[in-house]
C-alpha cells in the first residue's frame, strides 16, 4: 500500500487551468491567423468582388422624393422589381407609391393598388374615398429610409442587417434566421420577409429583405433604378459629401422634411411637399 | 495488518504523536510579505493575459461565424445589373437618341419606356423587354388622374381619342403629335361627323376609328379653314 493517494490538489488543478485555458485560446488566436486570408489579397481575388476600387468610407448617400413631381406611374416600383429579383407578387414590396387624398375634414384615404406598379385609377379607389370632400390629393413614393438610428439593426437578435460606412442598411441572408423583429420594428413598413418563389433577392426564401438603394449600382456610380426610370425627378438620389451631386443640390435648394420624425429614426430619405398626416 | 491499519498509519501521520493536528510552521516576517505578494502578482498576471488571450479568441471566433458585414456588402455589390444607365443608346439609336434629348421627353430616361436594356446594351442580339411602347404605357403617365401635378400634361380619355393607337399621332421620342389630315370643308350648318362619316354613309371612318363625338374627332382633325369653326380654332 502507498503512502499518498493519487490525487490532484485544488491549487494544483486551478494553476494547470490558469495556465492551459490562455494556452488553448492562444493556439486558437494564432491558428484563426494562420487560415484567415490576407483581406487585400482576398478582395482582388474574389470573384464575386464588384466594384474594384470603390471605397464605402469616401461616401455619404442619401435620397430625396419630390412628391410635387410624382405622377404616380409606378415604373420605379416595377423597375425596383425587375432590377432586384423582388417577388412580383404585390405583398412583397422594396418601394411602392402611395395616393394620398386629404379630405376636408382631415382623414387622409390612401390607396395603392398592387403598390402602384401598373399606376393608378382616374380617382382614389380608397375605401370611402368617393364620399368624401377632397382638399388635396397627391402622390407619395415609399421606401427604406435608411435610418441613421434605425430601429431594424438595433432588434436584429443576430446581426444579419447591418448599415454600411456608405449609410445603407443590407442584409446579410446567411446570417438572417427569419424571425421576422426587424419587420415589425421598422415604422414605415419598409421590410418583407421573402417567400419561397422564383424570385429572391439573394435566392434565399424565409429571410428578410428591404431596400438596398440599388447597392450593386450605387457602388458603381450608377443610379438607383427606381432613380433611373423615375420619368418626373421625383426621386432623387446622390452622395452628401459631393456638393455638386443631385441630392446636395437639391436640399440646398428645398425645405426637406422626414417621414415620422417624432419616433426619431433619423431618416436618410428626404422628402419635398410631404404633409404632417403621411406616415 | 488489519484492513484499518493504512488509515490508521494516515491519522497518525496527520495528527502527530501528540494525538493533535500538527500545522507546519509559516515563514513569518518581510521574506514572507515578499513571497506573498510575489505569489499574487504572479496569479493576477497569468489571469489577466489569459483574460486577454481568451477575449481575443472570441471575437476571432465571432468574426468567423458571426458579424462581418464587409464581406456581405461586397457580396451585394456584386449583383448583376438588369437596368443600365442609358448611356450606351446613343451609338446605334442616334436619331431617336438625337431627337429624344432635345423633346419634351429628355428628362424620361429610356429604360423608362424601353425596359431593362443592359442585356441588349452588351449583345446587340438581346431583344428589348418592350420594343415598342404601347397605349397602355402613354395612358399609365398621361391619363388624367387625380394626385398628379395640375402642371402635366394629362388627357381626359373620355374625351381625347382613343383606340389604343396614341402613336398613330404622337412621336414618343420628341412628344411631338403629328397631327392628322385637317377638315378641308366647312363645318357651318352640319350635322355631327358620323351622321356623313360612317360605313354606310358619304366617307367611311377610317381603319382604326370609331363613331365619336364631334369634339372628339375636331381634337385630332383641325377644321378648314373655310369654316366658323375653322376660323375660331
Amino acid at each position: 500500500m502507498t503512502d499518498t493517494l493519487p490525487c490532484i490538489s485544488r491549487r494544483s488543478l486551478l494553476k494547470t487551468g490558469a495556465l492551459a485555458l490562455p494556452a488553448l485560446a492562444g493556439s486558437q488566436v494564432v491558428a484563426a491567423w494562420l487560415s484567415a486570408p490576407d483581406m487585400g489579397t482576398a478582395i482582388a481575388a474574389d470573384p464575386v468582388a464588384a466594384p474594384p476600387g470603390y471605397d464605402p468610407s469616401l461616401h455619404d448617400w442619401a435620397f430625396a422624393c419630390d412628391t410635387t413631381k410624382c405622377i404616380g406611374c409606378g415604373l420605379c416600383v416595377e423597375a425596383c422589381k425587375l432590377e432586384n429579383d423582388v417577388p412580383l407578387d404585390p405583398e412583397f414590396n422594396r418601394t411602392w407609391i402611395e395616393r394620398h387624398m386629404v379630405a376636408t375634414d382631415g382623414t387622409v384615404y390612401i390607396d395603392s393598388p398592387d403598390g402602384g406598379i401598373d399606376g393608378f385609377a382616374p380617382e382614389s379607389t380608397a375605401e370611402g374615398a368617393d364620399e368624401a370632400t377632397e382638399r388635396r390629393t397627391y402622390f407619395v413614393p415609399r421606401l427604406c429610409m435608411q435610418c441613421d438610428n434605425s430601429p431594424c439593426t438595433t432588434v436584429c437578435p443576430v446581426g444579419a442587417t447591418y448599415r454600411t460606412p456608405d449609410g445603407v442598411i443590407l442584409v446579410d441572408a446567411e446570417r438572417c434566421i427569419g424571425c421576422g423583429y426587424c419587420v415589425v420594428s421598422c415604422p414605415y413598413g419598409a421590410r418583407y420577409m421573402v417567400p419561397a418563389g422564383e424570385a429572391t433577392p439573394q435566392g434565399i426564401a424565409g429571410v428578410a429583405d428591404k431596400c438596398t438603394w440599388c447597392y450593386h449600382r450605387i457602388s458603381r456610380g450608377e443610379q438607383p433604378a427606381c432613380v433611373e426610370v423615375c420619368p418626373t425627378g421625383t426621386r432623387v438620389f446622390g452622395d452628401l459629401n459631393d456638393p455638386e451631386s443631385p441630392i446636395s443640390i437639391l436640399l440646398g435648394e428645398e425645405r426637406t422634411t422626414v417621414m415620422r420624425p417624432e419616433v426619431g429614426t433619423r431618416p436618410q430619405v428626404f422628402y419635398v411637399g410631404l404633409e404632417s398626416e403621411v406616415g | 495488518m488489519s484492513r484499518f491499519e493504512p488509515l490508521r498509519e494516515h491519522g497518525r501521520r496527520l495528527l502527530g504523536r501528540a494525538g493533535r493536528l500538527v500545522v507546519p510552521e509559516r515563514p513569518s516576517g518581510a521574506k514572507a510579505l515578499a513571497l506573498a505578494s510575489v505569489k499574487v502578482v504572479a496569479v493576477v498576471a497569468v489571469l489577466s493575459v489569459g483574460l486577454l488571450v481568451a477575449v481575443t479568441a472570441a471575437v476571432a471566433f465571432y468574426g468567423q461565424y458571426g458579424f462581418h458585414p464587409e464581406e456581405n456588402a461586397r457580396v451585394w455589390a456584386a449583383r448583376e445589373l438588369s437596368y443600365s444607365s442609358g448611356s450606351g443608346c446613343q451609338a446605334c439609336h442616334a436619331a431617336q437618341w438625337n431627337t429624344h434629348i432635345a423633346s419634351g421627353h429628355a428628362p424620361v430616361a429610356c429604360e423608362s419606356c424601353h425596359g431593362p436594356l443592359l442585356s441588349h446594351d452588351v449583345d446587340p442580339q438581346v431583344t428589348p423587354v418592350l420594343a415598342t411602347p404601347e397605349s397602355d404605357l402613354c395612358v399609365r403617365c398621361h391619363e388624367a388622374t387625380a394626385g398628379r401635378p395640375e402642371t402635366f400634361p394629362q388627357v381626359d380619355l373620355a374625351v381625347h381619342y382613343k383606340s389604343g393607337v396614341c402613336l398613330g399621332c404622337h412621336d414618343p421620342h420628341s412628344t411631338a403629335a403629328r397631327r392628322p389630315p385637317v377638315v378641308s370643308h366647312p363645318l357651318d350648318f352640319l350635322p355631327a361627323c358620323t351622321v356623313c362619316h360612317n360605313p354606310a354613309g358619304l366617307k367611311e371612318l377610317p381603319a382604326g376609328h370609331e363613331e365619336a363625338e364631334d369634339a372628339v374627332c375636331l381634337g385630332c382633325h383641325a377644321a378648314g379653314a373655310s369654316g366658323l369653326e375653322g376660323a375660331s380654332r
